[in-house]
């Protein structure tokens, strides 16, 4: 038999495929990876401990840099943790406005996953530019809505900053039949296509049980057939009105998890469809005092955000500043299989699996 | 069937442009939109979707939140701003620092500070201020060759000149 001797590379933090700055420690035999360690926090920003000493209103802007692709599913949960603290109504419109600003979210979210997944893979850029052309589409929406493309800063406890401009729906309508064609489109020419089944299918493969093990939530848990979702499981908001399904695949590779984003995007689909059609008039938010001071106590809420379960857990001590903000973020959790779906694999496959769970880093360090 | 893939994703491709240049066609040479300005409210979702950044440029949205302005008052030509502070105490980040004088309803802004380096459009600002005294522009092309990232009033209500607005929130339709 003849002996080899193990090599440790770095790969990153300055990485085209990491998605951001994160540095993975790798131990090869030849190209085989025999250990995986993950090291982050490059992107600390201490977002937590920052927004302890803000007002509840004034940590909003800073969800949105939490995982600044969604961040109107950001703003989303920490309103809803902040009403539980502090015991606020949100009027029925807002609901909606919520809902289906959440949903947009979670289009924009895994088009870009979809796209970075093949971008990962050395489909160099065209499918990226054509899922970017659609989000672009979406975040016209929500800079006409919120002002700015990325950073709404939208949603806020009570409701939401401002009722929707006039434009707002007419424009929506129109689009929901051209994203499910956006759709369709992808599995048309992505989902049977040769190259990308021979890298993804049954490479990263990550067992239910092991997925439960590691708390991992969304996508890729349910890719992993686990039929779990916070919006089915735990209603929050107004989800319990909708009616849509929660897809699920079985494999638990790579090619399951590019399946099951494609399924969520027809559901998410679905969901806006209902929305647009029941919206109701009225108020888009309850006043709620820029210094608020809820009553002593602690809330954690958590909603289905694009990546998986996000929460935010708050400690009032009865002043305008939380005692405690602490956030559950989901890519950070996802992460931590990574060198569970990794072993045994090549090198190549280390930036297809770390595509697969999607995550953005600034969500990961905070 | 080897192949297959290639021949559809290059079906998707030839459809796209085809989608792309066969609507558009009748902007052949000159690409631009009219007058450089390309509107968003009533876009089409075929056709040409790039845009030639300095030459052509995107009417910015009612809403869009850029560099902050002082507003006037339309009859005395004075800015609104009462100096009452409640921007300054709104900003996360500390961006704004100001000074003023007198007491009561004569009181009046002397010196404003906005740090746009430091600022990050979140309108916090805007909305806790009574007075319709700074709302945000649309201004945003806001490199500087220097770091005089700091904006004085006067600064402050040269932009809000260019807009012209007078009240607070008329495109988030709050206006009070
Ligand atoms: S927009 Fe936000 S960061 Fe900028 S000055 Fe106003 S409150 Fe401060």
């Amino acid at each position: 038999m003849l002996k080899t001797e193990t090599i440790t590379i770095n790969m990153g933090p300055q990485h085209p495929s990491t998605h951001g700055v994160f540095r993975m420690v790798l131990t090869l035999n030849g190209e085989t990876i025999v250990d995986l360690k993950p090291m982050f926090g490059y992107l600390h920003r201490g977002l937590e401990k920052t927004s302890e000493s803000r007002t509840y209103l004034q940590a909003v802007p800073f969800t949105d840099r939490l995982d600044y692709i969604c961040s109107m599913s950001n703003n989303f949960a920490y309103a809803v943790a902040v009403e539980k603290l502090a015991g606020i109504e949100v009027p029925l419109r807002a609901e909606y406005i919520r809902v289906i600003m959440a949903e947009l979210t979670r289009l924009v979210n895994h088009m870009l996953a979809v796209g970075f997944l093949f971008n990962d893979l050395g489909a160099w850029y065209t499918p990226v530019v054509y899922a970017f052309r659609e989000r672009e589409r979406i975040l016209d929406l929500f800079e006409m809505a919120s002002g700015s493309r990325m950073m709404c800063n939208y949603i806020r406890p009570g409701g939401v900053a401002a009722d929707l401009p006039a434009e707002f729906l007419p424009q929506l309508r129109k689009m929901i039949p051209h994203l499910e064609n956006f759709v369709r489109e992808i599995r048309f020419y992505l989902s049977d296509n040769e190259i990308f089944k021979a890298r993804a299918v049954g490479v990263g493969f990550l067992p239910a049980d092991m997925a439960v093990a590691y708390s991992i939530t969304g996508p890729v848990l349910r890719a992993s057939g686990v039929k779990y979702d916070v919006r089915k499981a735990e209603p929050y908001s107004i989800y319990d009105q909708f009616d849509f399904d929660v897809p699920t695949q079985v494999a638990g590779d790579v090619y399951a998890r590019y399946l099951q984003r494609l399924d969520e995007m027809d559901e998410s689909l679905k969901i806006l469809r209902q929305a647009v059609e029941r919206i109701p008039e009225g108020e888009y938010a309850t006043k709620v005092p820029s210094r608020l001071r809820p009553p002593k106590g602690e809330a954690y809420a958590r909603i289905e955000a694009p990546k998986g379960e996000l929460g935010f857990y708050l400690v009032s001590d009865g002043s305008p500043n939380p005692y405690r903000w602490r956030n559950r973020p989901p890519s950070l959790i996802n992460l931590s299989a990574l060198r569970e779906m990794c072993l045994g694999h090549k090198v190549a496959d280390v930036v297809t699996i770390l595509g697969s769970i999607d995550i953005t880093l600034a969500d990961v360090d905070r | 069937m080897y192949g297959k893939g290639i021949v559809k994703g290059l079906w998707v491709t030839l459809k796209h442009i085809w989608g792309t240049y066969a609507k558009d066609i009748k902007r052949f040479p000159r690409r631009y939109a009219p007058g450089g300005i390309a509107k968003r409210t009533d876009y089409d979702l075929y056709g040409l979707f790039t845009l030639q950044y300095p030459e052509e440029r995107y009417e910015m949205f009612p809403r869009f939140r850029g560099a902050l302005m002082h507003l006037r008052n339309p009859e005395t030509g004075e800015p609104n701003c009462t100096a009452c502070g409640a921007c300054e105490r709104a900003c996360p980040h500390g961006v704004i620092s100001l000074e003023g004088e007198g007491k009561g309803k004569d009181r009046k802004v002397t010196a404003y500070r906005y740090d746009l380096g430091r600022c990050i459009f979140c309108r916090l600002c805007v909305e806790s201020c009574n007075f319709n005294a700074i709302e945000l522009s649309r201004e945003y092309e806001l490199s500087r060759y220097k770091k005089d990232f700091i904006l004085e009033l006067d600064d402050l209500l040269k932009i809000g000149d260019k807009y012209g607005i007078h009240k607070t929130g008329e495109a988030w339709g709050v206006t009070e």
